[in-house]
C-alpha cells in the first residue's frame, strides 16, 4: 500500500499547460476518483503517478519517496487500460502471466497464480483464448486479472468502463469495488462520469482545465459543491441553475420572489441559484407554489420520475425528480415548490457563497 | 452487396475503364509472355518472326541454358545473397524503424531525415565509393560484398514502411509491457515484434524481389563466374560477336519464375500488408 502526493505539480505540452499546480494526496488503501470532462488532465496525472508521463514541475511522491524520475516498473503500480491493452497475439493466460514471466517467475509457479487469479474473476475457462475471442466485458476482467498478478501498491485505471456497455459497467464497477475491498490497495480511477465517481470514490478530485476544482467525499461535493462547476458536473439528473438577484426579501428570480436567508450576498448582488432536482416539488395548490411552469417533457423511469418544466427565468429547462409515477403531460400547467434549507449559491465569479 | 453490384449493368465510363486497365495490363505483362514464348524458339526464329508463337516448342532450350548457363551455382549465390541481404535489412531496419517511432533521443528527427536520404540515391552514384569500400574491406569478389551492399541498399525503404507500421499501433500495449517490468528491448521482441508481423513479411518479400533481380552491384563488385548470382550470370550468355537470345530467354525464364512464384504465393500478405498501414 502506498500514500501518493502530489507537491505543486505542473504538467505543460511544449508551450501548453496542461495542468496547473495540483497539490493533493491520496491516502494508502484509499478509491480516490479523478473526475472532469474530456481535456481536463485527469488522465495526464494519472499517466504522471504510472511514470509515463514525464513531470514538468512539482513533485509527485510514492510512499514518501520521490517518484519523477522512477523508470514505472520500479513504482510498482498496475494500470489497467480504457482499451484494456491486452496482447493480441497471447492467450489469456499468456496476457495475464507476462509480468510474472517478464520478472523470470517459473513456469510452475507462473501457472498456479494464473490459474488462481483466473477463478477469482471467472476466467477459469477461457485462459487458452486470444483476445479477438472475447467479450469486452471478459477483456477487462483479462486487464484485471493482470493487475492483480503484478499484486502492485497502487491500482491505477483509466476509464475501464468507457467501452463497455450499461450492464457490463454496472458488474464491473460491482467487481472493481470488491476488489478494493479485498485487497486494500490504494486506487486510482478516472473516469468522465461522475456516476462512477460518486459509486466507487471515497474521495472524488473533480478537475477542470487543468485545475482542481474541489477534492472531497461523494456527498460533500454533491451537498456542498464548491463552485458552479461541481454543483453542474456532480449529480444525476444536473442540478438546476438560475440567475437571480439579492434583494431585502430574499431572492428575485425573475418574477419569482423567493424569501431565504443566508444567501451570503447583499442586497443587488446577482448571484446564481443552484436546486437539485430533488428539491424541486409539486405542490398541492397554487397557493402552496414559489412558481407556476409548464410540462415541457416527462421522463418515466419506472421508481421515479423526471419532469422537465419551464424555468421563470427563461433557457433551460427545470428538472424535477419525483418519486413514484405521475400522469402529467407536456403543456400541462404545474404549481412548482422551491425547498429553501436545500439551496446553493455562487457568486458571478462562481464561486459559492455563504 | 457484390451480387447487386454484379446484377447492375455497367456504364459506359466503367467499360472505358476496363479497357484502359487491360492495355495497361498487357503493356505490362507482355514483356514476360514474349519471354516465356521466346525462350521455346531457336535463336534465328527470334529474329525471323519475333512475336510470333514458336513454331516448334524447344524444351531442350531449358536443359542447355542450366547446364551451359551453370544456373545451378547461380541459384544458390542468389539464394543466399537474397535470404542473409532480406535478414539483415529486416532485423536492422524493425531496430532502426521503432526506434525512430518509439525512443525520444537527441536527433532523432534529423537522424530519421538522413535515413530517408537512402530513398533518393540511384545506386550509379555510390557505386564507386562502395567499391573502394568493399576493395579496403578485402570483400571484392565475396559473396558478402552483395549481402552486405544488398541488405543495407533495402534498409532506407524498409525502414520507412515499418516507421508506418510502428506508428499506427497503439501505444498503451506498449505502455502496459513497460508497467508489467519489461525493458524496452523485450517490449520490442514480445509485444511490438509479433503485432508487425504481417509488414514485416510484406517487406521481407519486396526487398526479397528486390535483391534477387539485382544487377549493377552485382556484375561491379564479382568478377568471378562461381560467385556470379542470377541476373549478372545470365548476362554471360551475352558474347562479343554474337549473342544466343533463346539460351538468353530460357534462363531468364528460369531464373525469373521461381521468384514470380514466390510472389503470388505471398501476395496475400503483401496486400494485406500494405493495405494494413493504410487502413490505420
Amino acid at each position: 500500500m502506498a500514500k501518493i502526493e502530489f507537491d505543486r505539480v505542473y504538467k505543460n505540452y511544449g508551450d501548453t499547460p496542461v495542468l496547473h499546480d495540483v497539490t493533493l494526496s491520496i491516502e494508502s488503501g484509499e478509491l480516490c476518483v479523478f473526475v472532469g470532462p474530456s481535456g481536463c488532465g485527469k488522465s495526464t496525472l494519472l499517466r504522471m503517478v504510472a511514470g509515463l508521463e514525464i513531470v514538468s514541475g512539482g513533485e509527485i511522491r510514492l510512499a514518501g519517496r520521490r517518484a519523477n524520475e522512477l523508470p514505472p516498473p520500479e513504482r510498482n503500480v498496475a494500470m489497467v487500460f480504457q482499451t484494456y491493452a491486452l496482447f493480441p497475439h497471447m492467450t489469456v493466460a499468456q496476457n495475464m502471466g507476462f509480468g510474472l514471466k517478464i520478472r523470470g517467475v517459473p513456469a510452475a509457479a507462473r501457472s498456479a497464480k494464473i490459474t488462481d487469479v483466473a477463478k477469482t474473476l471467472q476466467l477459469d475457462g477461457l485462459l487458452d483464448r486470444r483476445p479477438a475471442q472475447l467479450s469486452g466485458g471478459q477483456r477487462q476482467r483479462v486487464a484485471i486479472g493482470r493487475a492483480m498478478l503484478r499484486d502492485p501498491d497502487v491500482y491505477m485505471f483509466d476509464e475501464p468502463l468507457s467501452n463497455l456497455d450499461a450492464a457490463l459497467r454496472i458488474q464491473t464497477r460491482l467487481e472493481i469495488a470488491r476488489l478494493h475491498q479485498v485487497t486494500g490497495r490504494s486506487m486510482v480511477y478516472v473516469t468522465h462520469d461522475q456516476i462512477e465517481a460518486m459509486t466507487l470514490a471515497d474521495r472524488i478530485i473533480v478537475l477542470n482545465r487543468g485545475r482542481v476544482e474541489q477534492v472531497g467525499s461523494p456527498m460533500e461535493l454533491y451537498d456542498h459543491p464548491a463552485n458552479i462547476f461541481v454543483a453542474g458536473f456532480i449529480g444525476s439528473p444536473k442540478i438546476n441553475l438560475l440567475e437571480a438577484a439579492v434583494s431585502e426579501q430574499g431572492l428575485a428570480i425573475g418574477q419569482v420572489h423567493l424569501a431565504v436567508a443566508g444567501v451570503g450576498a447583499r442586497p443587488g448582488d446577482k448571484v446564481t441559484l443552484g436546486i437539485r432536482p430533488e428539491h424541486l416539488a409539486i405542490a398541492r395548490s397554487e397557493s402552496e407554489a414559489t412558481f407556476v411552469s409548464e410540462v415541457a417533457l416527462v421522463e418515466r423511469l419506472g421508481g421515479e420520475t423526471l419532469v422537465y418544466a419551464q424555468s421563470p427565468v427563461g433557457g433551460d429547462l427545470l428538472i424535477l425528480k419525483i418519486q413514484g409515477k405521475t400522469s402529467l403531460k407536456p403543456g400541462e400547467r404545474i404549481p412548482v415548490v422551491i425547498e429553501p434549507d436545500h439551496l446553493h449559491f455562487f457568486d458571478s465569479a462562481g464561486a459559492r457563497l455563504s | 452487396m457484390s451480387s447487386n453490384t454484379d446484377a447492375r449493368p455497367r456504364t459506359p465510363g466503367e467499360w472505358l475503364q476496363f479497357g484502359a486497365g487491360s492495355v495497361i495490363v498487357t503493356v505490362m505483362c507482355f514483356p514476360a509472355i514474349w519471354m516465356v514464348y521466346s525462350a521455346f524458339k531457336s535463336n534465328r526464329e527470334i529474329f525471323r518472326s519475333p512475336f510470333g508463337l514458336p513454331a516448334e516448342w524447344r524444351f531442350e532450350n531449358f536443359t542447355k541454358a542450366w547446364i551451359e548457363g551453370g544456373l545451378g551455382a547461380l541459384f544458390l549465390n542468389t539464394i543466399i545473397v537474397t535470404g542473409l541481404g532480406v535478414a539483415m535489412s529486416v532485423f536492422f531496419a524493425s531496430m532502426a524503424a521503432y526506434a525512430f517511432t518509439r525512443l525520444d533521443f537527441p536527433g532523432r528527427r534529423a537522424l530519421a531525415r538522413l535515413f530517408l536520404v537512402g530513398l533518393l540515391l540511384p545506386p550509379p552514384a555510390v557505386a564507386i565509393a562502395l567499391f573502394t569500400q568493399l576493395s579496403a574491406l578485402g570483400l571484392i569478389n565475396t559473396l558478402w560484398a552483395l549481402i552486405l551492399t544488398n541488405g543495407a541498399w533495402t534498409i532506407a525503404l524498409t525502414t520507412y514502411l515499418l516507421g508506418g507500421y510502428f506508428r499506427s499501433l497503439k501505444r498503451e500495449m506498449e505502455e502496459a509491457a513497460l508497467l508489467e517490468g519489461a525493458n524496452r528491448f523485450q517490449i520490442f521482441w514480445h509485444v511490438v515484434m509479433p503485432l508487425v508481423k504481417p509488414a514485416m513479411i510484406t517487406v521481407a518479400i519486396l526487398n526479397a524481389i528486390n535483391i534477387w533481380n539485382e544487377l549493377l552491384f552485382a556484375l561491379l563488385f564479382i568478377s568471378d563466374d562461381a560467385k556470379r548470382t542470377l541476373p549478372a550470370g545470365i548476362v554471360r550468355f551475352s558474347g562479343y560477336h554474337s549473342t544466343d537470345y533463346s539460351l538468353i530467354f530460357a534462363a531468364l525464364t528460369i531464373t525469373t519464375i521461381p521468384i514470380m512464384i514466390f510472389y503470388f504465393i505471398c501476395q496475400r500478405h503483401v496486400m494485406r500488408g500494405l493495405t494494413a498501414a493504410v487502413a490505420e
